[in-house]
């Protein structure tokens, strides 16, 4: 495919509410998974909640006042200047929105939930799924296509590729795009009664590894057809390539071969041209789970080989469902930007069964021109985006 | 913006189990007796596994293989499912469990829950390892995943399947949205249109307008001296059940038209949204 630039990107989560702190903690192997949960009251497996998140929205916007689009509104502080040049210079019809998500504002229904009868709740604009891209539409201006993408965990990432079609296909000429989700009871008791939860914190790939931890927060990007003129950082990368697939296997369970996820990492691999040894890092979907990281590891062993550096970065800050591509997509950046690789954080001893090469301490490199971030999701729904170095 | 060849069609609806069936009745089916719908057992839905489903995911994957069926290499068709509360009474049932006494979350109806559940069963149902992503925004549901259609199309993809859907909201305590009043479900397969498709019907265009001035200069030039039906799903004489909203309803207005034999030539569907934006989908038959 024609790569997509990057004009502006930040992610938020448990260990900052920007991708600057949140690599920084990366780096610094700080992790925010608290066993302490404020949103959840006697949790028994630690939590990456974001505490003390605090944002005001417009006075027109506040009606958009679930938890889920507060983190929104935090990842989004950083880019409204990006958001006021590309209004003076495009008209606003082609620009879009596209966002992901999983759980939409579930927490906020619990908080208002009345068990004696109906209660007072504003659902077109807590929680139905179409107003996580309203509230972004609204907040920027932005009058073209807006739409949410729901596919569990890959929500962000599926969200990404829908926005490189609209601008490959000259509907939007920018799209804002991205995912979020806001940590919830439904969330956290669902993946409870799956026992797929880690009571310790998580550790992707360890021979210990018995789960996840969930977490919450956001990963937005503004995506352009061509190149933005005075870009920042930002506009030296592009989305190089996608792939996805569906596993055809189980509801939750991946395919133990990791066949899914091989073919949209192939897939990926051949839309942005390149072959695997071009691929210089690739940031797993690792969500700590036994069955996961064996499979995902299986594939990535089966295209890539052992050489290729690779980490999960969900032993930081948790897994962030529908908002957990998003994060690691501007991780994948960071790691373009300042050419280090984020360590696969985790206690534990090695898995003789996974053979591909873990990052172990974070680790520089002068020359990684791209990177893989593998998003896989309920329902068997697997997504790979490459990144890279523009070339022009 | 690329033309699509319908090369598929499929609908679960009160009164019509099927595409097939709704094309017989001309697209005319009376008032519903319940506006749920009861997908019979089958072999591709054995009892077993149609108990651990919801009718949004029963009459997803059943529109879905009525669409599919007959073409070559089904497997490979691309699937962007649209629904704009997905599993909404999932969820509140969930709830009602989570906050009530019993505190207890059902694993089952945990995975059940996500907005993409119905194409992770279709998927597991037949093996197809394509991609699917799954769209949502209210009463344009259906509208943006044709929008995405489009765009895949445009970008080089051949053939590619929408199939959109809500079902009947139904759980005690929820807040209610004021559409989604009955059970329904359709499909289309697309192709990108290369003359080999034959005599099929085709959408020409499909046009995202945000401005209303601007909406109501387009609809005169697509109108003025031209022999076009004009569908406006937004008066209730162009529904099929008019006192009966679902966010789908362009869906249903478009397949009502594929139904009806007699309508012939180009058909203009228009949707508009309470902020004055406008979808504008043309058809041509």
């Amino acid at each position: 495919m024609e790569p997509v630039c990057i004009m502006a990107y930040n992610a938020c989560c448990a260990l900052g509410d920007t991708i600057d702190d949140v690599f920084d903690a990366m780096l610094s192997g700080r992790r925010a998974l608290y066993s302490e949960s404020r949103l959840i009251p006697g949790a028994p497996c630690p939590v990456g909640e974001m505490r003390d998140l605090s944002y005001t929205p417009p006075p027109a916007l506040r009606r958009y006042s679930s938890r889920c689009h507060t983190i929104l509104g935090v990842c989004m502080s950083p880019l409204l200047p990006a958001v006021r040049k590309l209004t003076a210079v495009y008209p606003l019809s082609r620009l879009g929105v596209v966002v992901g998500t999983s759980a939409a504002g579930t927490a906020s229904i619990e908080a208002q939930w009345r068990p004696e009868g109906r209660f007072d709740f504003d659902y077109h604009h807590l929680h139905s799924f179409g107003c996580v891209a309203q509230f972004l539409k609204e907040l920027t201006g932005f009058s073209g296509p807006s739409y949410t993408v729901s596919t569990a965990c890959s929500s962000a990432a599926n969200a990404m590729i829908s926005a490189v079609r609209l601008l490959l296909s000259g509907i939007c000429d920018a799209v804002l795009t991205g995912g979020v989700d806001a940590l919830s009871q439904t969330t956290y008791r669902g993946f409870h009664a799956l026992q797929i939860m880690d009571d310790q914190p998580c550790r992707p790939f360890r021979a210990e590894r018995k789960g996840l931890n969930l977490g919450e927060g956001a990963g937005l990007f503004i995506l352009t057809k061509e190149p933005f003129p005075g870009s920042d950082e930002a506009g030296r990368f592009v989305l190089a390539g996608y792939g996805a697939s569906s596993d055809a296997y189980h509801m939750t369970a991946p395919d133990p071969e990791g066949a899914g996820a091989h073919l949209a990492m192939s897939a990926a691999l051949a839309s942005a041209g390149l072959d695997p040894e071009e691929v210089d890092y690739i940031n797993l979907h690792g969500t700590g789970t036994p069955l996961n990281d064996r499979a995902e590891a299986e594939a990535v062993f089966r295209l890539f080989g052992a050489s290729v550096p690779c980490s999960s970065t969900k032993g930081y800050a948790g897994h962030l469902l529908g908002g957990a591509a998003g994060v690691e997509a501007a991780v994948c950046l960071k790691v373009l930007e300042t050419g280090v690789r984020p360590a696969n954080i985790g206690e534990g001893s090695a898995d003789p069964e996974i053979n591909i090469r873990l990052v172990e301490s974070a680790e520089q490199s002068s020359d990684i021109r791209y990177v893989l971030n593998n998003s896989f999701a309920f329902g068997g729904n697997n997504t790979s985006m490459i990144f890279g170095v523009s070339e022009r | 913006m690329t033309a699509a060849d319908i090369i598929g069609l499929g609908l679960v609806l009160p009164g019509a189990p099927s595409f097939e069936s709704f094309a017989v009745a001309g697209g005319r089916v009376g008032p519903p007796e319940s506006p749920v719908v009861n997908v019979p057992k089958s072999d591709f839905l054995p009892s077993r596994t149609k108990r651990r489903m919801s009718r949004l995911i029963q009459m997803a994957v059943t529109a879905t293989r009525e669409a599919r069926q007959g073409l070559p290499e089904p497997e490979s068709i691309p699937l962007i499912l649209g629904s704009a509360d997905g599993e909404i009474n999932t969820i509140g049932r969930i709830l009602l469990d989570l906050m009530g006494e019993e505190g207890f979350v059902s694993p089952n109806m945990f995975h059940n829950s996500v907005h993409n559940a119905a194409a992770g069963y279709w998927s597991i149902l037949t093996g197809y390892r394509h991609p699917s992503t799954t769209v949502s925004a209210g009463g344009f549901t259906f509208e943006y995943a044709l929008l995405d259609a489009m765009a895949r199309l445009q970008d080089g993809e051949r053939r590619i399947q929408i199939t959109a859907g809500d079902e009947r909201i139904e759980v005690p305590h929820w807040a209610d949205p004021p559409h989604t009043a009955f059970d329904f479900c359709g499909s289309l397969v697309l192709s990108a249109d290369d003359g080999e498709s034959g005599d099929v019907p085709r959408i020409i265009d499909v046009q995202f307008v945000a401005n209303p001035t601007h909406c109501d200069h387009l609809v005169d030039q697509l109108t003025h001296r031209r022999p076009v039906r004009v569908v406006d799903v937004t008066e209730p004489h162009h529904r099929l059940f008019p006192e009966l909203d679902h966010p789908e309803t362009t869906m249903l207005c478009l397949l009502r038209c594929m139904a009806d034999a007699e309508l012939t030539g180009e058909i203009l569907l228009i949707n508009r949204n309470r902020h004055g934006e406008t979808f504008l989908i043309r058809v041509v038959k």
